[in-house]
């Protein structure tokens, strides 16, 4: 028996989520047609944006993964120091701001970067360009690779210990092992993986504009960003509903495969067995690992030594200090938002399926992630077009950002929270039920003490997003709204890379310093 | 039969000690309070860990540094003892090769061996659409068409309910003489199943304190080791 008061918070927010984004479309559209400017443009252009947009998006699902399951068996076969830390930084790289990312890869990958000088001084001719398709791929990659790897490592560490015995005294050789027991685990994982890594490519904006290198590789994001800057509301909007289509289709098929499975319940067995392993596995395996972590750190480092190399007390204009306590601000405000939305839908979606309606639940997470499907240019330009008379005003683009950014976090916050969540409500239902804890006493003594840890990474995670994001900024920044990205990426855009190193090392510090806090668990059991 | 010469294991500053002789197709029990080593005795025998000193005997060879799939050994856990992704078939077919191809004669020979453990036709079940006992009979199975000649059994049957654990040991004893197996088995149960076997081992800390027929137990010489386990005279 539902009682509509455990459907009230999930079903306002859901309807405040739909009125939101709905309002922006339609804006859109009805500016569009209004503007009277009614040319559409679909040429072979456009034909060529939608094959590159796939091809690269395609590419870098395929490069990740496979980076990904290569370094997860790698990294199951050999123990070093600093295994954990590398461990606990390379989810990081799934959330480090685009534009750290490229600011870290030019820094490693560029004409002036690290690789180029070593060439240098061994006198290797260094002929790399790192604008054009490698470029977006390095960065698809770097940004998607590791955490997809942490998961397939999870996954493999997850074969019990007996099962591995039994391997052993079956003589299973490392890659029956692997055939026989690893992949079949694997194989459930990879396609809700590639289907998310490749919609976080499809709509890719800031690697593209920063690394695209010119209209040769653009994708469908940036054509929209364009479209808009030009004024071209119609062109906008018709690319806006491509996109909406191709992102609904895949959504749609992320839904099928990607049931709620129960987890593996994972027994923690201090000793852990490996199956007896040749010296050439073990190099092989030990060399990848090295690779594969140097891919991972070099950029973050450079960029920290290199921040701090290049700093001076000059860099920190007025507007440096400007921008920054805007992002702060604008990331506060927007994780407040996204956690506020998330927890309302949430404690709905527990009791929904709590009561066994599975569908309603679906339905319900479904208009949380719909933000995924439609273009963040389009939302925000769309509600900066319905509120144009404010639009002067700093403290309505702030909270535009805020709103944007924060619906632009809250897939993610769902995907953290959502099992823990019903797990922790569906574990205590019959005991809070019989002594009637309920609404804000059930959320505080059971939701937030049960998974504080988790609500608060979250917390920080959709802050850490709003920090770097890089893309509702591109069309509002500049008269009176700055953040750090923006500054970034004008500096880089200006090719003046010291400034761009010291902007990107501020903004690397921040993102991590915000994560180390809310993962310092006071409650160590150590 | 089994031998250890005076092996030693270290694990966390805990260190352990086992001497022991078992004759060829001998039926050992092993008790003992939990963390005392029991499991850690069994591991070494199968090979998952290495002693630090002394050497271990199996069947008149050797095998102190050999790997686990080369030892004349099988074994049984308590639990995930099948890969659930794997059909009845396959998960059997696994004693006899790495691969999930089976042939005609494979086949016929898994069949026959179902039909010895009791579970004829179940071939193409998957683990969780058997019970408890079902599992770990689908384990006994693949121990067997392994054909080693020692069977090592980690408490495979602590799980199961009093008539179905005494069901289990009864097939696990026609096993035994059947196929000429010498068994250890650990066990928590200081029950009637004890005697199902011609000798029990006592581990305390890391050490044999005890090692005789089970019956033995119950004399008055051995009244300190009884009050370890808990047994009223």
């Amino acid at each position: 028996m539902l009682k509509f008061r455990s459907l009230l918070p999930g079903i306002s927010a859901a309807s405040l989520i739909l009125i939101i984004l709905s309002s922006a479309l339609l804006a859109i559209w009805k500016f569009a047609l209004q503007s009277g400017n009614l040319t559409i443009y679909f040429d072979s252009y456009i034909l060529h944006i939608i094959w590159i947009t796939f091809y690269q998006a395609v590419l870098s699902t395929l490069l990740s993964l496979i980076a990904a399951i290569l370094m997860a068996k790698a990294l199951s076969l050999v123990d070093f120091k600093g295994k954990k830390l590398l461990l606990k930084i390379m989810p990081i790289t799934f959330i480090l701001p685009t534009l750290v990312v490229v600011t870290g890869l030019l820094s490693v990958y560029g004409r002036q970067g690290l690789l180029s000088n070593i060439c240098q001084i061994l006198h290797i001719p260094f002929s790399f360009s790192i604008y054009g398709l490698h470029g977006i791929l390095l960065a698809h990659v770097f940004l998607n690779f590791p955490y997809a790897c942490c998961l397939f490592y999870q996954t493999l560490q997850s074969v019990p210990i007996e099962q591995k015995h039994l391997a052993a005294q079956l003589n299973f050789s490392n890659v029956t092992f692997f055939k026989i027991i690893e992949w079949p685990l694997l194989r459930r994982q990879i396609l809700p993986m590639a289907a998310l890594i490749f919609m976080l490519c499809f709509s890719s904006f800031a690697i593209v504009l920063a690394l695209g290198g010119g209209p040769k590789y653009t994708t469908l994001e940036v054509a929209i960003y364009q479209a808009i800057r030009d004024f071209d509301l119609l062109q906008a909007a018709l690319l806006a509903c491509l996109q909406l289509v191709c992102c609904i289709a895949f959504i749609g098929l992320m839904q099928k495969i990607n049931r709620i499975d129960k987890k593996l319940t994972l027994k923690f067995t201090q000793t852990d067995y490996r199956l007896p392993q040749p010296k050439g596995l073990k190099i092989v395996s030990s060399v990848l690992v090295l690779i594969g972590g140097l891919f991972i750190l070099l950029p973050m480092l450079t960029i920290l030594f290199q921040g701090i190399y290049f700093f001076q007390f000059s860099l920190l204009t007025f507007s440096l200090q400007q921008a920054l306590l805007f992002s702060i601000i604008i990331a506060i405000g927007s994780s407040i938002i996204a956690m506020t939305l998330g927890l309302l839908l949430l404690w709905t979606n527990s009791r929904l399926l709590i009561n066994r309606q599975p569908r309603l639940s679906n339905g319900l997470l479904l208009i949380a992630s719909l933000i995924l499907a439609i273009p963040s240019m389009v939302l925000a330009s769309g509600l900066f077009l319905l509120l144009f008379d404010y639009s002067n005003n700093t403290v309505f683009i702030c909270l535009l950002m805020m709103v944007c950014n924060g619906l632009m976090a809250l897939p993610f916050i769902i995907k953290n929270l959502a099992v823990p969540m019903y797990d922790i409500t569906a574990q205590y239902w019959r005991l809070t039920q019989s002594l009637n804890i309920n609404g804000l006493t059930h959320f505080y003594l059971i939701d937030f003490r049960g998974l504080r840890r988790t609500i608060l990474m979250s917390f920080a995670f959709a802050g850490i997003l709003s920090l770097g994001d890089f893309g509702v900024i591109a069309l509002f920044g500049g008269q009176s709204v700055t953040t750090l990205p923006y500054y970034l990426y004008q500096q880089i855009s200006h090719y003046q890379y010291k400034e761009s190193i010291v902007t990107a090392a501020i903004l690397l510090i921040l993102s991590f310093s915000l994560l180390v806090v809310m993962d310092y668990d006071r409650t160590s059991k150590n | 039969m089994i031998e250890l010469q005076k092996t030693e294991y270290q694990y966390d500053n805990f260190n352990m000690h086992f001497v022991l002789n078992i004759a060829a197709k001998e039926r050992v029990v092993i008790v003992g309070p939990s963390g005392a080593g029991k499991s850690t005795l069994l591991s070494l025998i199968a090979g998952f860990i290495f002693p630090h000193s002394g050497q271990i005997i199996l069947n008149h060879q050797n095998v102190t540094t050999t790997l686990p799939g080369k030892r004349p050994v099988s074994m049984l856990f308590q639990n995930n003892n099948l890969f659930s992704h794997l059909t009845v078939e396959q998960n059997i077919a696994l004693g006899i090769k790495p691969l999930l191809k089976l042939s005609r004669a494979e086949r016929t020979i898994i069949g026959d061996i179902l039909v010895r453990v009791g579970l004829e036709g179940f071939n193409q079940r998957y683990p969780e659409q058997l019970s408890g006992g079902q599992r770990q009979r689908v384990a006994l199975a693949r121990c067997l068409i392994q054909h080693r000649p020692i069977l090592l059994l980690d408490e495979p049957f602590s799980a199961l309910d009093q008539a179905l654990r005494f069901e289990m040991l009864a097939l696990v004893n026609q096993v035994c003489s059947e196929f000429n197996l010498t068994l250890m088995m650990v066990s928590h149960y200081l029950d009637d199943s004890l005697h199902h076997f011609s000798r029990c081992l006592v581990i305390d800390n890391g050490k044999i304190i005890f090692n005789a027929a089970p019956k033995q137990l119950w004399h008055s010489e051995n009244q300190k080791i009884a009050n370890l386990l808990g047994i009223e005279s």
